[in-house]
């Protein structure tokens, strides 16, 4: 009876493993390679990232060579944050939150893009006739944006055995928008590392 | 079934073989997933979508009351497409990433699950979606995206297509190859995007797929041109002699529709060889995929005012087969058949353990005998599956002035008209299925 047990259970450990190494893999759990570990829950961009993402360029900006000592205060318009990666991220999260700490840094003004259309229905409400014509704010008196930033998100993937890598690169320019000469860029690479689990309980 | 102390007086085996019968009782409970969704299909067929997914709540209602809910992920893929079909692409879209969120928690091989399977069998297990269903839940969300004019969003779910079947063939050794649809689109969406070399790369690897792509072909050979490839365009133009491919007019766009046509096919059972052949031998059940029916041609036509001669093509159009699903199923599930016959001789081995456990301590070989037959009883191969998906996706592409138009699309003797707005130099894509 002995030798039938151990015969299935070898027979049931040889099919378990035929089916580990068949199947994919799920992963749960992960660290960044940065000198600050942080648990993460999933292998996919958050919050965290984000952050990282918009402190590193604001940083940049504000202390870069062309903008460090300029006191005038240049409008800046946030545009497109285009997202080149694999994974679906909220990229107006990203402008919001590189918009929010530009603004906070006070050697910037900014122009909200995503409130032009919402300001130019005001506009329409304030000239409908119900608003005293002295007291209509526009069209017409708006300023103008010195600098447009935008940027972009790439990823590369790289899966080898039970290790996945994710790899981010993030790069922002400023553009004048008189000259069209890209007046400051910088990029923010992230790179994660994260183990496969194959089998749970 | 004997009371918990009684059991607990029983030897070891006695207590595993009435656990297993148990189990197997439980499995034998849990019904069938495609008998239980056969009137959901036949309203799906008959493209009655609300009652389709009114069913589908049904289902999925009782589903949740269920601990094991063994069915979930094949109820939200059904779910998905069927929203998909009925045109509502933003619930579609929510419903295929919960969709994928569960394929991917199921992708865990959990140790317990692979046990019971080994002496009850593999529909005892939570349904985890064949490869090419879990791609397709992706081809979805891009074409969803694309519906609701998410350009971005799209092409994230064509490169996480392409990410993932590159990973199968590459570190999992799997017989696939890229999906010829999952490229052309890539290419769609980065020409609507103005992006010239990426739609190029991705048109191009779409015709090394499928060759046959025909009239499909024409933004490869106008783009290798605009993109300065002129090697590439030179072997092109001698591949299409008489394809026309003229630069884009400065009032002129694209529309593309996508026909998904005809219905996946379904798994049946089949004895084969413990080997693997369909010969003489220790036969054991495993599912293959057997085609249902062959999917209607498409005929895609320009039916407003303005589609007079020289302004549009008035004539229908044949659509073209990017991908056909069936083949790619079939390549799918012979590539895992292997494994299941190994793991099928193994669990035989397990069941004759058990039996020869409960011989011994009964020191009778009849009740050996019956425990083994038990054992096998409820042993069937697996037929759950993605039953909703299309047999293939057609497409047929126009060339029109700006503007708004109409679009008809004739498959299978049934009409369906889209209106679609077309922009300069845009490329709008058009969704049709037809079960």
């Amino acid at each position: 009876m002995k030798t039938r047990i151990l015969s299935a259970s070898f027979a049931a450990a040889v099919a378990l493993s035929l089916t580990a190494c068949g199947g994919p893999r799920a992963y749960t759990r992960g660290t960044y390679e940065d000198p600050n570990t942080i648990e993460m829950l999933s292998d996919q961009f958050n919050e965290n990232d984000l952050q990282l993402i918009a402190k590193k360029m604001v940083n940049s900006l504000t202390s870069s060579q062309r903008f460090a000592q300029d006191a005038s205060r240049p409008i800046v318009v946030v545009g497109r944050m285009r997202n080149k990666t694999s994974e679906h991220i909220d990229m107006s999260s990203l402008a919001d939150k590189i918009q929010t700490q530009l603004q906070q840094s006070g050697r910037f003004r900014l122009l909200d893009k995503a409130a032009r259309e919402d300001i130019a229905e005001e506009y329409e409400y304030q000239g409908s006739g119900y608003v005293d014509p002295n007291a209509a704010k526009g069209p017409g008196a708006q300023v103008s944006a010195d600098f447009i930033m935008t940027g972009e998100i790439a990823s590369i993937v790289q899966e080898v055995g039970r290790d996945k890598l994710v790899y981010y690169k993030m790069t922002v320019k400023l553009n004048d928008i008189k000259t069209g000469i890209v007046e400051w860029t910088d990029e923010k690479e992230i790179r994660k590392k994260f183990e496969k689990k194959s089998i749970g309980y | 079934m004997p009371s918990l102390p009684s059991l607990r007086r029983q030897p070891p085996c006695w207590r595993a073989l009435a656990l297993a019968l148990g189990t197997l009782l439980l499995s034998g409970c849990a019904g069938n997933y495609v008998s239980r969704t056969a009137g959901v299909r036949q309203a799906y067929e008959r493209e009655d979508y609300a009652k389709a997914i009114q069913q589908l709540d049904d289902l999925q209602a009782k589903e949740k009351e269920s601990p094991k809910q063994q069915d979930r992920l094949l109820l939200l893929m059904d779910r998905g497409m069927v929203l998909h079909a009925a045109g509502r692409w933003a619930e579609s879209i929510q419903v295929l990433a919960e969709a994928d969120r569960v394929a991917s928690e199921l992708d865990i091989t959990s140790l317990s699950e692979e046990a019971k399977t080994l002496v009850a069998n593999e529909r005892e297990r939570a349904y985890r979606g064949e490869d090419f269903e879990k791609l397709m839940i992706s081809v979805l969300q891009a074409l969803n995206y694309a519906q609701l004019g998410q350009d971005e969003d799209a092409l994230v779910e064509v490169r996480r297509v392409n990410e993932r079947l590159e990973k199968m063939v590459r570190d999992e050794k799997k017989p696939y190859q890229q999906l010829a649809i999952a490229r052309y689109l890539g290419g769609m969406l980065y020409e609507d995007q103005g992006e010239w070399d990426s739609a190029y790369i991705d048109y191009a690897r779409a015709l090394e797929l499928e060759p046959g792509l025909g009239p499909l072909a024409e933004p490869v050979l106008r783009l290798a041109k605009r993109t300065g490839r002129t090697d590439e365009y030179e072997k092109l133009v001698e591949h299409f002699p008489d394809l026309p491919h003229a630069p884009l007019g400065p009032d002129e766009g694209q529309v593309v529709v996508v026909v998904e046509t005809g219905l996946s096919p379904e798994k049946q059972s089949q004895d084969r060889n413990a080997n693997g052949s369909s010969g003489e031998g220790e036969l054991i059940a495993v599912p293959v995929y057997v085609d249902r029916g062959l999917p209607p041609r498409a005929q895609v036509s320009v039916v407003d005012a303005d589609a007079g001669a020289g302004r549009g093509n008035a004539e229908a159009q044949t659509a073209t087969t990017v991908t056909s699903i069936s083949s790619v199923a079939k390549v799918n599930l012979e590539d895992r058949v292997g494994r299941m016959l190994l793991k099928q001789v193994a669990g035989v081995a397990v069941k004759a353990g058990l039996a020869g456990a409960a011989g011994a301590a009964t020191k009778s070989k009849e009740v050996a005998a019956l425990t083994f037959l038990v054992l096998n009883a409820f042993n069937a191969p697996d037929l759950r599956s993605w039953l909703s998906l299309p047999a293939e996706f057609q497409l047929a592409r126009f060339r029109l002035p700006s503007g708004k138009h109409t679009l008809q699309v004739d498959v299978g003797g049934r009409t369906r008209r889209v209106a679609v707005e077309v922009k300069p130099r845009r490329v709008a894509t058009v969704v049709v299925r037809r079960p």
